[in-house]
């Protein structure tokens, strides 16, 4: 593979002026997330004053040679209270006052357990994935139907759809939860999902992707007598991976992030998500950066993972779309 | 795909797996649990948005008042922000699924009065064998006084101060316990520690005199009280900001950053430089010392906010409202709660451990209150501000106006203009904002 692969890196001289472009950008794309992780190994201390040396690496994890003279201080005097602090544990006169020193995942522990992270874990994977696939049923039938089926107003149903996604979803917010509250769905998991099943933008997405298909392709399986559900599944579908897929990340990222929405609908805690549990650490007199650069750490963690369990589907997807033609 | 679309499938029943044995964990805890049975008590749901180490004193307190009796129990719900708190308020009321208490700043208490959503404190004051009403900080009653009632009670209120860096000082040749008392020996002792941190050779300053945030209302607020002016008059509705001292105001800050010896920062961050010994002396709420004191390392003041004309600091945070769900017996557990909550002691543990104002006059005197003085005299500082404090227009409208004014603020020390006609304009906008809302 390596030497195919190498073959078509370089395979033109503009390819390598455009890879590095792509390096480029990959550096800064990649850059807040490793700040964000050096910054959960650090003390408050450590975040807020930094010497001249290297910015990024976290006091516990720099080779000394690349400290700076502030850096040695700072370390010299966190030294100073670990041993003090070991001292006074091991003689069992601990004073109130003194503060534990910092340790390399004190963030993470602090985080992890300021709010009940395991659950709001649980309850955004239950969501997302349900939203995921909902809205992917849901979206292609619709787009299915729009882009194949002649019905009556069906152009201005489809306008009509589309209109929706001209509304903010600010403007609406107040007006739903007054829908789900007549329905006595606020504080379920009914809330948090169910409005988010149905996507106009998914179906617009989806409907122009289909409207693509060669129509002689569905008229002549008509004629077959394949039934249209038959063709929607074998036909319509394994065609469009690729747009599926692609929604299918925005759909999970975006449940993944959504934040005011489940703040606003849910009450107890056992219902939250975790960008709610993100906002604990900020507050009106404040921000605790280690424990939420940690939280936010451990937040993308299964993003990541799931990006790799993915990835195998979009390139194989991304192969489909050159195959077309 | 198939193989992946399985996984998926299973990975989502064994979410919904742990969910339910999670549920009901949970629920085994909350029986036998923190702040005891909810069996057979009346609920009483309070929403608020105390966050972080203040939500951790809250969380304590009310599982306190849970222990402390048999009747009623608190289910203390936080929301997050006060705008998103305001804003989920909004929507439960219009939905009627409001929850029985919450905190609330006074611009929306107007709203609820008029919409008859909150039930008015006189007659539960009255009930009560105790002179209440007395004993509580007159400014705190008059701030949750409107047209004569008392419709919501005063809960988490906070008063800005000046933090100061006491070691910087001594090395700037200032006495350390002499903070500035008014606005011009701020300046000045701005001037002084910048020049001292300034590299002989020229090049930037390694400390900052002195930072406040950008297009802060809340200190601008401050500061033309303290040059003697007035805001804006809650009956008639007029904007004073054109006169003289709100033009002071301005010109205060604009003068100390053209002279290189303040900046302004976005946010907290001039909490982050104070923390960090960038800067010497800055203005916050004093709540933001619970945030700031495990960063603090070295040896710092807190002093009462500089005058100038006259003392003057204007309050912040929230009061707590009831609500009229139609149950009475969660008015009364809710009042009590609240009751119990500013009462002489647990105000004076609710001052001390979170930094807000006591509602009390008499928690000013509670033996924790006076132990924790002894302690920190750090903590005196909000204390003494109590002789003179004001309270912002309650007027519905004052949230916009207020989106208005950080604008011209900004505008201000950006373009650095003439301060008069900033202050003309935001005056001039003002008045047109009161002439559509009356109230």
């Amino acid at each position: 593979m390596s030497a195919t692969a190498k073959k078509t890196l370089f395979k033109h001289p503009s390819h390598i002026f455009i890879h590095a472009l792509l390096i480029i950008g990959a550096i800064f794309m990649i850059f807040p997330f490793i700040w964000m992780i050096m910054t959960s190994f650090k003390s408050e201390d450590e975040i807020l004053k930094t010497g001249k040396a290297i910015v990024l690496l976290p006091d516990q994890l720099r080779p000394s040679i690349l400290n700076g003279e502030e850096d040695r201080k700072r370390i010299a005097e966190h030294e100073r209270q670990k041993a003090l602090f070991a001292a006074q544990t091991a003689s069992g006169t601990v004073s109130r006052k003194a503060q534990k020193p910092f340790e390399l995942l004190d963030n993470y522990k602090e985080a992890w357990s300021a709010q009940p992270f395991y659950r709001y874990f649980l309850n955004t994977f239950l969501t997302a994935i349900t939203i995921t696939t909902g809205s992917l049923i849901f979206a292609s039938l619709a787009a299915y139907a729009f882009a194949f089926f002649k019905f009556p107003f069906k152009d201005q149903l489809f306008l009509l759809m589309l209109g929706t996604m001209m509304l903010p979803q600010q403007a609406l917010l107040i007006p739903d939860y007054i829908i789900l509250s007549k329905i006595h769905w606020i504080n379920t998991y009914m809330a948090l999902i169910v409005p988010w099943l149905a996507s106009a933008y998914s179906v617009f997405f989806l409907r122009q992707f289909f409207m693509q298909l060669p129509k002689d392709l569905f008229e002549a399986a008509m004629l077959d007598g394949c039934t249209r559900l038959q063709f929607y599944f074998k036909i319509v579908l394994p065609l469009s991976k690729p747009p599926m897929v692609t929604l299918g990340i925005f759909s999970f990222l975006g449940t993944w992030n959504s934040f005011v929405w489940p703040l606003i609908v849910t009450n107890d805690t056992s219902l939250r998500v975790i960008q709610v549990g993100l906002s604990y650490f900020a507050s009106e007199a404040g921000t605790r950066w280690g424990p939420l650069m940690a939280a936010s750490t451990f937040t993308i963690v299964p993003l990541v993972i799931m990006y790799f369990l993915a990835q195998r589907q979009f390139v194989e997807s991304q192969a489909m779309t050159g195959m077309k033609e | 795909m198939r193989n992946f679309l399985i996984g998926v499938f299973i990975f989502w029943l064994i979410v919904i797996g742990l969910i339910q044995r999670d549920s009901q964990s949970r629920e085994a805890q909350s029986l036998s649990g923190v702040g005891g049975s909810t069996k057979g008590r009346v609920e009483v749901v309070f929403w608020h948005a105390m966050g972080g180490p203040l939500g951790t004193v809250m969380d304590d307190l009310i599982n306190r008042f849970n222990k402390s009796q048999p009747t009623y129990f608190i289910k203390g719900i936080p929301m997050g922000s006060y705008d998103t708190l305001a804003k989920k308020l909004l929507a439960s009321l219009v939905a009627k699924s409001a929850p029985d208490i919450a905190q609330n700043y006074e611009t929306l208490t107007k709203k609820f009065i008029k919409h008859r959503k909150i039930v008015c404190l006189d007659d539960l004051l009255a009930s009560e064998s105790e002179n209440i009403k007395a004993d509580i900080i007159p400014v705190l009653l008059d701030n949750n006084t409107f047209d004569g009632k008392v419709w919501s009670f005063p809960f988490n209120k906070s008063v800005p101060v000046l933090y100061y860096n006491k070691d910087l000082f001594r090395q700037a040749g200032l006495d350390p316990e002499k903070p500035p008392t008014t606005l011009t020996e701020l300046a000045s002792c701005a001037r002084l520690i910048t020049r001292h941190f300034t590299p002989e050779t020229g090049g930037k300053p390694t400390v900052m005199g002195f930072a406040t945030g950008k297009a802060n209302v809340w200190m601008f607020l401050c500061r033309v009280m303290q040059f003697g002016g007035r805001l804006v008059d809650e009956k008639g509705g007029r904007s004073h900001f054109h006169e003289d001292p709100a033009i002071k105001a301005v010109a205060f800050i604009q003068d100390m950053l053209r002279e290189g010896i303040a900046v302004e920062a976005q946010g907290f961050d001039h909490q982050n430089d104070f923390k960090a010994q960038r800067v010497a002396m800055i203005e916050n709420s004093i709540v933001s010392k619970v945030h700031m004191e495990s960063g603090l390392k070295f040896d710092y003041g807190i002093a009462p906010l500089p005058g100038e004309a006259t003392r003057a600091v204007i309050l912040s945070g929230s009061n707590i409202n009831i609500f009229d769900n139609g149950d009475p017996e969660k008015i009364k557990g809710a009042w009590e709660f609240i009751k119990w909550f500013t009462s002489t002691d647990i105000g004076a543990e609710w001052s001390v451990r979170t930094t807000y104002v006591p509602v009390r006059k008499s928690s000013l005197q509670a033996q924790i209150l006076m132990d924790a003085l002894a302690k920190d005299p750090n903590l005196r500082a909000p204390y003494a501000e109590l002789e003179y404090i004001a309270f912002e227009p309650r007027l519905s409208c004052w949230f916009e106006i207020r989106d208005l004014m950080a604008d011209v603020l900004e505008r201000a020390t950006i373009e650095m203009g003439p301060p008069d006609s900033y202050m003309k304009e935001m005056s001039n906008n003002i008045n047109a904002i009161l002439r559509h809302n009356a109230d």
